[in-house]
């Protein structure tokens, strides 16, 4: 009959697609944690830990966003790898930019070095090497 | 003898268009990287009295547009695996929904610009107005341009033109409204959420 | 309205067709075979048609931009000197060096990418070429839109004049109230679009479109030095464009992004604008390197020397490229800190050039060497490269720069990278590829003696302008005193760029007088192979047919071409294999499906000039503009597909029907007699 066809087929999109929607819902969960903390943050938090935890979160959406949604950690490498170039590029460049012009001058220019490389070549190295993904290699 | 070339039997195995999308979404981090450093800079660059960015920032209300542009990333998504089942009737009302919500995250832009012009900050009032407007300008453009993509679709679709055999093409803007999300939780985080 | 296919005008050009007329010869840039109308040229998507496009269009620019030499020249040959005033003197070193790297260096590179990439991979045509046809219609518009600032609003009035960078605040309106900025800002902006979408374009043709066989450790070196060069466009056009966006929206609309008064920093542009320079002169540089490293293995009979450290040296200057963008502002007080670190990585990128030096001249050595015209070029480029390289390492210790800096010591270096490293390189690619372009030989005599004319005229040009830097004469200025002992080096200097004249139009004199030659019977016919090279464009007809390659071709190793014509025999002799006529594609297939030419990329590309004139002065034009570029791009989208095995998706380019893989034709089976 066509409404047990339909709702055969509305409860099948819901399976099948159900790692999409729990992304969502893990996405809104995590915006609302950040929307929390600042309001927290109007109750004396120091200001490093609120950074450190709102850009943890921001990296981790990103990161949920570019895997599941843009299906990176199942498509060919060669996608996840002109995303992670992009990145490793304009990371470094700007923030050295911006250290030039005197942004965050009480930090220790080791931090600034470590802070400057550590994260491209991380992430960078790890999502270039890991994500293989379905159609991948070369004929 | 071989065929060789025809559709997908290219050289790394995916699709010529699709490379092309995500080559350019690899570009377009470099543009917002600029905008977003030359925000940083200029954004405290004010004099004392004038208005910044903890006079302006309205939280609660840009929150709920950024869930809305999260949530049309999943629409986006649904609306292409719908297609990917032929399901194209679902897929065409996920597809609205996504340009119907993008178009809301515009309107609260459009809202919040507004309300900032009217307490008596404008483009030109004073650098943080400048290098904030211009960034969320940016991207306000990228999300209008994503919203043409998708009626443009949904548009196809009226016409009886959106089959499974678009699925590729959906997907490749999908990729592209997906990457604007993905700005935007960027900006959302430095511009309004890092400790002024 | 789409291009609607009828029997009279089919819209798949079949290859050898007799149906096809032959057209009227455009001048210099004929072939001999497929159509020739004007129509052919500007609605084609053809990536050979589009190269040669780009060449003659960079060339064109180049003689331009030349011209902008001379007179800056004959302004400087003594002191006092009154030919240009001082504004006019401005604009003209500016539009020079908008016009040579924007306008001729870059498009000249373009081209040999364009022409030859596919060729050198074996595809048939680019990614996009509906793509390419737009990014080249674009490039055109944004340069006669930036050249038209020298006529409009008088002449010399509005062109731009604060130098091919643009300092801040110098060019905000206050100091800068001509209109000469805007049209920079937007005329760049536009080709920087060109640049951006052409990148794009040939990432996903290397990537995606080899032959099979080919890995990418088997490509040709000039391949991936253009490779490398579109990934450095891809990522640096952007930065440029920030740059740009915020000196137009300053201009434009008053908002205060270089504005001192309201807190802003001036610095911000150079960081800006550097980030995207030094990128960009690896991608003015290494096309010409990628040039040369194909003509030197040729012309020694023996393979580039250490083909993986090119390869990997050509990637070690690309990513550090990214590195030292503040060696250009080692005066504008960034600190310390930042001098010392850029000093420092500026000494290291150094290196992967040095590998490249010494491996070419390694190729060279023991090689069985012909000094042809190319080979003259491209050891000249070596030459000449080493020696704005050092003066460049010199500029690197920045204690030492501060005292070069702004003097025509720098003028000195950069013009031996420029000059010396891509012009003498693009020249030579020139006399090297043109017989497998349109199918005639250049004449060997005229091109060696303008060789000598042009390479003596560049060092007589540029070598004393070291000195003069040292001396103290400052760059950027029009005149200077008597007494000031610069007089003697000046004149020299002004007598070597009449010589760089005079050898450009030696060049083309050679294009025309041989063309004229080749057509009375009175020069041999090249063939596929006239200088039995080593890759895989030289494996076809020439002038190239239509459709690339009459087979697909199964690629085993480096230099496939060459190994199918040569092998080893048991003693270790090279002895031929095979001749040219068994090995090269003789054009003959006339089945190949090829990407139907189309006029919305015009289309969407004459909206971007309009909407620039509209910036500056009527915002009704950017509205006429604006729909022209979206009604282009809808119809371009929209354009009806005839591929009757298409997915719905307007996949001309993906298709190759009817070029089937070769069977059997792989040498490397063949018994070779020893000899």
């Amino acid at each position: 009959m066509n409404t047990t066809e339909e709702t055969q087929i509305e409860e099948s999109w819901v399976k099948q697609d159900w790692i999409y929607i729990k992304t969502a819902l893990v996405l809104g969960a995590f915006t609302a944690i950040e929307v929390f903390t600042y309001f927290e943050s109007v109750h004396n938090a120091p200001e490093w830990l609120m950074v450190l935890t709102l850009s943890f979160l921001m990296v981790i959406k990103f990161f949920l966003v570019a895997a599941i949604f843009m299906h990176l950690r199942d498509d060919n490498a060669i996608f996840t790898r002109m995303m992670v170039m992009g990145m490793c590029i304009a990371w470094p460049v700007y923030f050295i930019m911006a250290f030039a012009m005197g942004f965050l001058p009480n930090w220790n220019v080791i931090i600034k070095v470590l802070f400057l490389f550590l994260p491209p070549v991380i992430t960078g190295s790890w999502l270039g090497f890991s994500f293989k993904g379905g159609d991948g290699g070369h004929h | 003898m071989r065929r060789w070339l025809v559709s997908e039997e290219t050289t790394l195995g995916v699709s010529n268009d699709k490379l092309g999308m995500w080559v350019f979404l690899g570009s377009d981090c470099l543009l917002f990287g600029g905008l977003i450093s030359t925000y940083m800079l200029y954004k405290d660059r004010i004099g004392p009295n004038d208005l910044g960015a903890e006079e302006m920032f309205d939280i609660p209300f840009t929150s709920v547009s950024s869930f809305v542009l999260l949530m049309s990333s999943l629409t986006v998504v649904l609306a292409i695996t719908a297609l990917r089942r032929n399901d194209i009737r679902r897929s065409r009302i996920w597809l609205l929904s996504t340009a119907i919500l993008g178009a809301i995250f515009v309107g609260g832009q459009v809202y919040e610009f507004t309300v900032f012009y009217r307490e008596g900050l404008g483009y030109t009032t004073n650098l943080f107005g400048t290098a904030f407007f211009t960034l969320t300008g940016f991207h306000g453009v990228h999300v209008t341009v994503g919203i043409i993509f998708l009626m443009s679709m949904y548009i196809q679709s009226m016409r009886g033109k959106l089959t499974s055999a678009q699925e590729e093409r959906l997907e490749i803007i999908g990729l592209y409204w997906h990457f604007v999300d993905v700005v935007w939780i960027v900006i959302f985080t430095i511009v309004y959420l890092f400790p002024q | 309205m789409a291009i609607v296919e009828n029997e009279e005008t089919p819209l798949e050009l079949e290859s050898g067709s007799e149906e096809i007329p032959a057209g009227k010869p455009l001048g210099a840039f004929t072939r001999p075979q497929g159509g020739n109308g004007w129509k052919d040229w500007l609605f084609t998507v053809d990536h050979k048609k589009i190269g040669i496009m780009y060449g003659a269009a960079g060339l064109l620019f180049f003689v331009i931009g030349g011209i902008y030499a001379l007179f800056m020249r004959l302004q400087l040959s003594r002191p006092g000197n009154s030919i240009l005033s001082a504004e006019t003197y401005n604009q003209v070193f500016t539009m020079h060096g908008v016009v040579m790297v924007f306008l001729a260096a870059i498009p000249l590179g373009a081209a040999f990418a364009n022409y030859l990439i596919p060729l050198q991979i074996g595809a048939r045509d680019v990614a996009f070429p509906r793509l390419n046809a737009f990014s080249f219609w674009v490039f055109l518009g944004g340069g006669l839109f930036l050249l038209s600032s020298m006529f409009i609003g008088g002449w010399w009035e509005n062109a731009p004049d604060g130098g091919w960078f643009a300092y801040s605040p110098n060019t905000g309106v206050l100091f800068s109230p001509s209109k000469g900025i805007d049209f920079f800002a937007i005329g760049l902006q536009i080709t920087g679009i060109a640049s951006l979408v052409g990148a794009i374009n040939l990432i996903v043709t290397v990537l995606n479109m080899r032959s099979p066989g080919m890995t990418l450790m088997k490509m040709p070196i000039l391949t991936w030095m253009l490779f490398i060069v579109q990934l450095l466009l891809l990522f640096a056009m952007p930065v440029i464009s920030v740059a740009l966006f915020l000196l137009t929206f300053d201009r434009l609309f008053d908002a205060n992004f270089f504005n001192v008064a309201e807190g802003a920093d001036p610095l911000l542009w150079q960081h800006l604008f550097w980030i995207f320079g030094h990128p960009e002169v690896y991608v003015l540089i290494l096309p010409s390197f990628g040039v040369i490293s194909e003509i030197i293995p040729t012309f020694s009979r023996k393979p580039i020397f250490g083909y993986p450290f090119m390869v990997f040296s050509g990637i070690a200057i690309g990513f550090m490229g990214w590195g030292v963008w503040a060696h250009h502002m080692f005066a504008s007080g960034v600190g310390p800190v930042a001098v010392a670190a850029f000093s420092i990585s500026t000494m290291f990128i150094a290196v992967p050039t040095g590998v490249k030096i010494l491996n070419w001249i390694a190729t060279m050595w023991g090689g069985r060497i012909r000094f042809t015209t190319p080979m003259l070029y491209a050891t000249s480029v070596v030459a000449m490269f080493t020696i704005g390289g050092l003066s460049g390492v010199t500029h690197s210790l920045a204690a030492a720069d501060t005292q070069q800096t702004d003097t025509y010591y720098i003028v000195a270096h950069f013009h031996y990278v420029i000059f010396g490293g891509i012009i003498l390189g693009f020249f030579g690619g020139f006399y090297f590829w043109w017989p497998k372009i349109f199918g005639y030989f250049l004449s060997e005599k005229i091109g060696k003696s303008s060789f000598w004319v042009m390479v003596i005229g560049f060092n007589l040009t540029f070598g004393p302008m070291h000195i003069l830097g040292l001396q103290g004469m400052s760059r950027r200025i029009q005149t200077y005193s008597q007494g000031q002992g610069f007089d003697f080096w000046n004149m020299i200097s002004t007598l070597g760029a009449f010589m760089i004249a005079i050898a450009t139009a030696m060049f083309i004199a050679n294009v025309i007088i041989s063309r004229r030659a080749f057509r009375a019977g009175k020069t041999a016919v090249p063939g596929p192979d006239p200088w039995d090279a080593r890759s895989l464009e030289w494996m076809t007809a020439s002038p190239v047919p239509e459709h690339n390659f009459d087979e697909v071709i199964q690629v085993e190793r480096q230099d496939e071409f060459w190994h199918r014509k040569w092998g080893r025999n048991e003693e270790g002799q090279v002895v031929r294999r095979a001749t040219v006529e068994e090995v090269a594609h003789d054009g003959s297939n006339t089945n190949v499906h090829l990407p139907a030419p189309s006029y919305w990329p015009l289309v969407a590309a004459t909206g971007l000039p309009i909407v620039g004139y509209g910036l500056i002065y009527n915002l009704w034009l950017c509205v006429l503009g604006g729909l022209l570029i979206l009604g282009g791009l809808y119809g371009w989208v929209f354009e009806p597909v005839d591929d009757p095995n298409a997915d719905g998706h307007d996949h001309h380019d993906d298709h190759n029907e009817g070029m089937e893989l070769e069977e059997g034709k792989n040498a490397l089976d063949e018994e070779v007699a020893s000899e």
